[in-house]
């Protein structure tokens, strides 16, 4: 009886380990998030982390938002001609099959006016009003 | 061809990938130019600031020691912090391998509407202790920031460069 119950569980566990092989994997995932707390008497942060696009076709990030924050955006720094700036991207695209990496002194995430003294922090990924992604990280301490 | 022949050929253009492929990997990349100095030393013009506790300062407040100058303003959340960050880690890294004379720290505020010596200190003092905020009058910043070869058009942009001051600058 025993081998019998042991080739039923073994069977079960088989099935169960191929339906989670063909699991496809989620659309747009978030990985190596990085927030960084407003600093002192500040009240701007940003946020990195790198995006990969698991699907056939581009995504495109319109607009972010953050339940801790009044307003977040997606900002571009860049040094041109020597001179550094930083501009308000309308949209992000991740392109088929690829990642695209938030990071210092290029695309970020700014986050403004903190609303709340929450340790956590949420943010939302949207294509227009179509929710993409969200996710929720710990502020990261600056290590000085 | 023969299949001894043959086989030689292959390996003679294995060998050849793989050396060609290891060339490439050992081979010293071009470094990035990061630095720079200049053939003789910038003349800073005169001026009147105001120090993150609120005292006047002028040119002299750069004599005796090695500052590292940046121009940026406090609520720049990507490149100004995370410079700074960068500049407080190696004095703190330095400090700590029993280094002295180490460089003093200086943010010279390219938005001095909104960054007064109050907003300054609690700023600076996130950095480490005894680094300095300047701020003040922003036509005597703009002074400041040409005679160090940094363009200024006022807040968001800005040359992100560090500048560096000898202590024998007086």
């Amino acid at each position: 009886m025993y081998q019998k119950l042991s080739v039923i569980a073994c069977s079960i566990a088989l099935c169960l380990m191929l339906a989670a092989c063909g699991s496809p994997p989620p659309p747009l995932v978030a990985t190596e998030i990085t927030i960084t707390a407003p600093l002192p008497g500040r009240s701007m942060s940003a946020a990195y982390l790198t995006l990969t696009n698991n699907t056939d076709a581009d995504i495109k990030i319109t607009n972010v938002a953050s339940a801790q924050f009044k307003s977040a955006e997606i900002h571009e720094s860049s040094v041109e001609q020597g001179v550094a700036k930083m501009r308000r991207m309308e949209e992000l695209v991740i392109p088929a099959k690829s990642s695209v990496q938030l990071k210092p002194g290029a695309t970020h995430i700014m986050l403004m006016r903190p609303t709340s003294d929450s340790a956590q922090v949420s943010i939302s990924f949207f294509d227009d009003n179509k929710l993409l992604l969200g996710v929720q990280a710990p502020f990261s301490a600056r290590t000085n | 061809m023969s299949p001894k022949n043959f086989f030689i050929a292959i390996l003679l253009g294995v060998a050849l990938a793989a050396g060609i492929f290891v060339a490439a990997r050992v081979s010293t990349p071009d470094e990035p130019v990061s630095a720079f100095m200049l053939p003789s030393p910038a003349k800073l013009p005169a001026f009147s600031l105001l120090d993150q506790f609120g005292s006047q300062i002028d040119a002299s407040v750069f004599c005796g020691q090695w500052d590292l100058v940046f121009f940026g303003f406090t609520n720049c959340p990507d490149i100004c912090p995370t410079t700074l960050q960068i500049l407080a880690s190696a004095r703190r890294e330095l400090s700590e391998s029993g280094r002295t004379g180490l460089p003093r720290i200086v943010l010279v505020s390219v938005d001095p509407e909104k960054d007064t010596p109050e907003a300054l200190a609690q700023y600076m003092a996130y950095f480490g202790p005894d680094n300095l905020g300047i701020t003040g009058d922003l036509a005597q910043i703009e002074a400041l920031t040409k005679s160090l070869g940094i363009s200024l058009k006022y807040r968001l942009t800005m040359t992100p460069t560090l500048s560096t001051i000898p202590p024998r600058y007086c």
